[in-house]
């Protein structure tokens, strides 16, 4: 026994699987691994040579080559063969002046190697040095060792010879990596997918004074070219928006479309959890992604990229060709049930993230190098980059609107014009009655024309109307189905509780020890159908109400709606404030009014669900010719980069509280059909909860 | 009393009818456990694990992030000897996550009782199923025959060979409730010894 009293830890031969052909998932991604420590070892050329690696041919290779700044014999010795070191972990940044930020991370990329071929040559040399040195690693032969019935070989017991190579130019540096014995041919496809990835390494938004170019070069399929995206790939956007950070004041900008200016706005709030970032986003409608498939068919339009300090940081060399089986890693199209009307998809656009490792500490790359891990910073910058698409969202709204009036005005104008041809005809007959045989055939076809214009236009307003009237129903049908489930809760706990109650008196009565029981049971059974009563008044106020217009008499009617909730308030400790100033009555339409607060009520029941003071406050005044109904409450709030969204379909913010994002949708529906506008403004209880402001123009 | 009864439940109180039930049904169940706040009644759970106890835990509290799965975790923590009955009034698929059935399925000793459409027999079925594991689990020997024998109650039952620390039965029955190390240990060995025991007499 050794008398130290201590033992060491030894790597079995199959270690190298471990952390080579098993860690990597796939090829692409293995050679991708290999052009990034290119750009961490400051290449500046980088060539990927591909050949005989097709189907049927003979000796394959892999060459790739760069002019960094190589490795010295103890480099390899030292650093380069031993597992686990990376000096990129001690020095994250490449030597100056180039400053790279690191890509590889891990220190075991070297080992990405074995996944492409069973056998390789490194030919590296410093800037300086009079040879270049070879060191070759057959690894079929540490399988041969691996299946071997031999004793227990151990990895670091392998032995790679290494030799050197005059070198004709000293100054020159750099590394080659020769793979042969490549295991499966390589398909065109697959080396297109190389070259889109690698194209994605740098940000085309990264100023980089020393630019990363890596050629690939693939003679038997024709590939002679140089893996870069540029910004003239987005030329072909409809339109681009970029939002920035304001480094001085430390603000975050976020957008919005402003409906009234038609434009896309900024607005500066505080810096979020996780960081400031820099977006940009390209939108492409139908039109421009047709065009963009013509000049780029191997590229798809496939949503966001995020760069850490100019360098993809994810999704990252991702093998799917299937757009459709790409990891969603922000969740964009998660969400697309969501919005069936005006979604944006990952398929219409494509955008850049920028972040860096300074301002963004929070935001931790993966092991995987796929997505982030998943902490409350990396949730809330999805979210972040959700509500900043919802802006294009409206603005998708906004085109396919003005498209539509475009439409219509369209044909007003042919219907003019035809007006007009025919009074010229008539004009000219008038004058010249001769001409009339001739022109008569002309006036008639014209008239034929102009009926039919008529026809196209009365149609267009009808198909207009019963859209509006089919999304009416649609929203009708979805509040209807919130209500449901709100009565049917309702009904069955009240139900619940009666039968208890009758299952005690079913199975001990009568017993005279239990009378006081038996009565505190008999008067709670009492109540609970009083309860139930006033439930199935509102399901019947609720089926029978009038959608036609009727003189509403403000007070009363939101006292009702408010007196609804006596059971909601005092369960959840909700204090009420009201404002209804007396005789005002509106020829109006109740169920609207009713609609709208409920679903404001709902939401802010939902909102205090944390929060320690509970008040819900509800007001209406007349000014001038417009009602304003403020709506206030104490809940957890809205950020204010989202006031312009929540009125959003599926838009919701208490999701673990059931907010389904209906609510405010009817809220602004039913607000619309009423002529008047609805937003969230300043909470009247300052720095917490929300205030939804809505105005109503009536006459008096 | 025999054992004792704890609810963890926002909706409910000693007066309902539920509760009441079991008092009538089960003479010798200490029932007055009631506990609207899912924190206290956690805490009195844990507190209390040395003795025979059924938890029925509700679902849902309102007002509180906890929902019952997180008081079954913090409770298999310490032990899986415990019985819990979770509790929910709406339908399974929907108001409780699929993955949060899964975990609950594979948890031992636990049962699922629906409140909206099962009624008091299947309350009983499930305390009576308890009740007869409970019959053949040895902690609930252990206790039975200390009852009969409160005189064995401070007798030595065994000692650590390790620390030389002794045990008398009550405080083994306690290590039994707790799962401990010692607990655990201790059962195994008994149960070899048994099989030692019944082998050599059949000899």
């Amino acid at each position: 026994m050794d008398s130290n009293q201590t033992l060491r830890w030894r790597f079995d031969i199959s270690t190298f699987r471990l952390i080579g052909r098993d860690l990597i998932t796939d090829r692409v991604t293995a050679l991708f691994e290999l052009v990034k420590n290119c750009y961490d070892a400051n290449a500046q050329n980088v060539t990927v040579a591909l050949e005989n690696i097709g189907a049927g041919k003979r000796d394959p290779v892999i060459r790739i080559e760069d002019d960094g700044y190589g490795m010295s014999f103890e480099d390899i010795r030292d650093k380069w063969m031993v597992i686990g070191t990376s000096s990129k972990r001690s020095h994250p940044y490449s030597p100056e002046p180039y400053n790279r930020k690191c890509v590889g991370e891990k220190g075991i990329g070297r080992f990405a190697v074995d996944k492409l071929g069973d056998y390789v040559s490194i030919i590296t040399k410093k800037s300086g040095e009079e040879r270049w040195l070879k060191v070759d690693i057959d690894w079929a032969a540490y399988y041969r060792e691996m299946n071997g019935e031999t004793e227990l070989r151990l990895f670091t017991d392998m032995e790679n010879s290494y030799s050197y190579i005059d070198a004709p130019n000293k100054d020159e540096s750099g590394t080659r990596l020769v793979i042969s014995v490549i295991r499966d041919p390589w398909t065109k496809k697959e080396i297109e997918h190389l070259m889109r990835e690698i194209s994605k390494i740098v940000s085309p938004f990264a100023n980089l004074t020393y630019p990363f170019k890596v050629k690939v070069l693939a003679p038997e399929f024709g590939i002679n070219q140089d893996a870069v995206r540029t910004l003239d790939d987005f030329d072909l956007a409809t339109v681009s928006l970029s939002i920035g950070v304001d480094e001085k004041s430390n603000l975050q900008q976020s957008i919005y479309y402003d409906k009234e200016k038609k434009a896309f706005e900024h607005r500066l709030i505080p810096l979020k959890s996780f960081g400031g970032v820099k977006m940009n986003i390209y939108f492409f409608d139908d039109a421009a992604r047709r065009n963009y498939r013509k000049a780029f068919p191997n590229d798809s339009i496939d949503g966001f990229k995020v760069y850490r300090d100019g360098i993809i940081a994810t999704p990252f060399a991702e093998t799917n060709e299937n757009p459709d089986l790409k990891r969603d890693v922000l969740g964009i199209d998660k969400r697309l049930w969501r919005d069936m009307f005006s979604r944006i998809s990952t398929r219409e656009f494509l955008g850049t993230i920028e972040i860096t490792s300074a301002g963004n500490p929070k935001i931790i790359d993966a092991t995987n190098r796929q997505d982030f891990v998943d902490n409350e910073e990396y949730k809330e910058l999805k979210k972040f980059i959700i509500t900043q698409l919802n802006a294009l969202q409206d603005y998708k709204v906004e085109m396919r609107l003005s498209k539509r009036n475009n439409a219509e005005e369209g044909l007003k104008t042919a219907s003019d014009d035809i007006n007009s041809l025919m009074s010229a005809f008539n004009d000219i007959v008038a004058q010249k009655p001769e001409l009339k045989p001739t022109v008569e055939p002309l006036l008639k076809q014209v008239r034929k024309t102009g009926k039919s214009v008529k026809t196209a236009i009365s149609e267009q307003k009808k198909a207009l109307e019963d859209f509006t009237r089919k999304e009416n129903i649609y929203m009708s049908i979805m509040s209807l189905q919130q209500f449901a489930i709100t009565i049917t809760h309702a009904v069955r706990t009240t139900l619940n509780q009666i039968r208890d109650r009758i299952e005690f008196f079913y199975r001990y009565y009568p017993d005279p020890d239990e009378e006081t029981l038996f009565q505190l049971y008999a008067k709670q059974m009492y109540e609970r159908f009083k309860v139930l009563n006033r439930v199935i008044n509102y399901m019947l106020s609720y089926s029978q109400s009038n959608i036609n217009p009727e003189e509403v008499d403000l007070k009363k009617t939101f006292e009702e709606i408010v007196s609804d909730y006596d059971d909601v308030f005092s369960r959840e400790g909700i204090s009420l404030q009201t404002d209804f100033p007396d005789k005002l009555v509106l020829n109006t339409n109740r169920q609207f009014f009713r609609d709208i607060l409920q679903n404001l009520i709902d939401n802010s029941v939902k909102a205090m669900a944390d929060s320690e003071q509970k008040i819900v406050r509800c007001s209406y005044e007349v000014k001038n010719d417009m009602l304003e109904i403020l709506v206030s409450d104490t809940g957890k709030g809205i950020p204010q980069e989202d006031w312009e969204q929540v009125f959003a379909l599926y838009y919701t913010t208490t999701e673990k509280q059931g907010g389904a994002g209906v609510g405010l949708y009817i809220v602004k529906t039913r607000v619309e059909s009423l002529r008047g506008t609805v937003s969230v403004v300043e909470s009247e209880f300052g720095e917490i909860g929300t205030t939804i402001k809505i105005t109503i123009p009536f006459k008096k | 009393m025999d054992f004792k009864i704890v609810f963890i439940d926002d909706n409910l109180s000693e007066d309902e009818p539920f509760v009441q039930n079991i008092r009538k049904h089960y003479k010798d169940a200490d029932y007055k456990h009631v506990f609207q706040n899912p924190d206290k009644g956690l805490e009195y759970v844990l507190d209390n694990l040395n003795h025979k106890m059924i938890v029925f835990i509700d679902w849902n509290f309102s007002g509180h992030r906890k929902k019952g799965i997180d008081l079954l975790k913090e409770i298999r923590k310490k032990t899986s000897l415990l019985y819990i009955v979770m509790m929910s009034a709406n339908q399974l698929g929907t108001d409780i996550p699929l993955d949060s059935i899964i975990e609950m399925m594979n948890e031992e000793n636990f049962f699922y009782l629906d409140r909206s459409n099962n009624d008091f027999n299947s309350v009983t079925a499930i305390i009576d199923k308890i009740r007869s594991n409970w019959s053949t689990k040895f902690d609930c020997v252990l206790e039975q025959w200390l009852i009969r024998h409160p005189e064995d109650n401070n007798k030595e039952a065994f000692s650590e060979a390790s620390t030389g620390k002794t045990y008398t039965w009550a405080d083994i029955l306690s290590e039994l409730r707790l799962q401990s190390a010692i607990g655990k240990s201790f059962e195994q060995k008994l149960n070899e010894y048994y099989i030692y025991q019944l082998q050599r007499s059949k000899k």
